[in-house]
């Protein structure tokens, strides 16, 4: 049993690395290939790059990059309070403390 | 339409903002975080600090933060896959907690993090992940 759960987080691990690989080479394509994407609406602001992100070909959408749906997420207010945002870091700072220091 | 960024809080660049300048304090700190065994008072501290900086830096907006997508495109649901069958499978192990047939991903974790080098350089992955999170 041991083994057979190790093996899930070893393929669990090796899918987000997968699916980050796939959201950077997304990323990292040429701006040409996002030319009409916007039309449909599915380019979503670019970050970091400074320019819109490229559209997969053939798929029609780009796999956003971990970060951008993060913060997608920490945008979330209950009134003028950040939830999203406090939520995202304080379990981050709990991962921390779960492996670091408990 | 295309989707527009939202318009950033704080947009002004600071000389702890910048990769030359955060990696190496981020290094350092990982140095030292990786000497710190778990169950300690300097771990618990140093962690605390840490996470409370980053917290007040990430909700205060101090730090700047880029721009972020009003709304995510379908094929974000890809994500979903690995991080729900992680999640799964550590709900799956915690409700056998006890059995060690059963690991969770912290337990089987604990063996490799009590070495110097892959503590520290896990620590330095915490805290890049958490500046990248604080800046978003």
């Amino acid at each position: 049993m041991k083994t057979l759960i190790t093996s899930l987080y070893v393929l669990g691990a090796a899918g987000l690395a997968l699916v980050a690989w796939l959201s950077h080479r997304d990323a990292a394509e040429p701006q040409s290939t996002a030319v009409g994407a916007g039309d449909r609406g599915e380019v979503v602001a670019g970050t970091g790059a400074g320019h819109p992100r490229a559209v997969q070909p053939g798929s029609g959408q780009r796999v956003p990059r971990f970060a951008d749906i993060a913060g997608f997420v920490m945008a979330y207010r209950v009134g003028r309070v950040p939830v999203g945002r406090i939520a995202v870091l304080g379990f981050w700072w709990w991962v921390g403390w779960h492996f670091f220091a408990r | 339409m295309p989707q527009l960024p939202e318009a950033s809080p704080a947009t002004e660049v600071r000389a702890f903002d910048r990769p030359l300048v955060m990696v190496p304090v981020f290094a350092l700190i990982a140095a030292v975080g990786g000497m710190f065994p778990s169950f300690t008072s300097g771990a618990n501290l140093l962690v605390h600090v840490i996470g409370g900086t980053m917290l007040w830096l990430g909700v205060s907006g101090r730090a700047g933060r880029r721009p972020v997508p009003r709304r995510l495109p379908k094929s974000a649901l890809w994500w979903g896959v690995p991080l729900l069958a992680l999640a799964l499978t550590e709900l799956w192990a915690f409700l056998h907690t006890g059995d060690p047939n059963y690991p969770t991903l912290s337990l089987l974790m604990d063996p490799v993090l009590e070495g110097y080098l892959p503590r520290a350089v896990a620590y330095f992955a915490w805290l890049g992940s958490f500046w990248v999170l604080v800046r978003r």
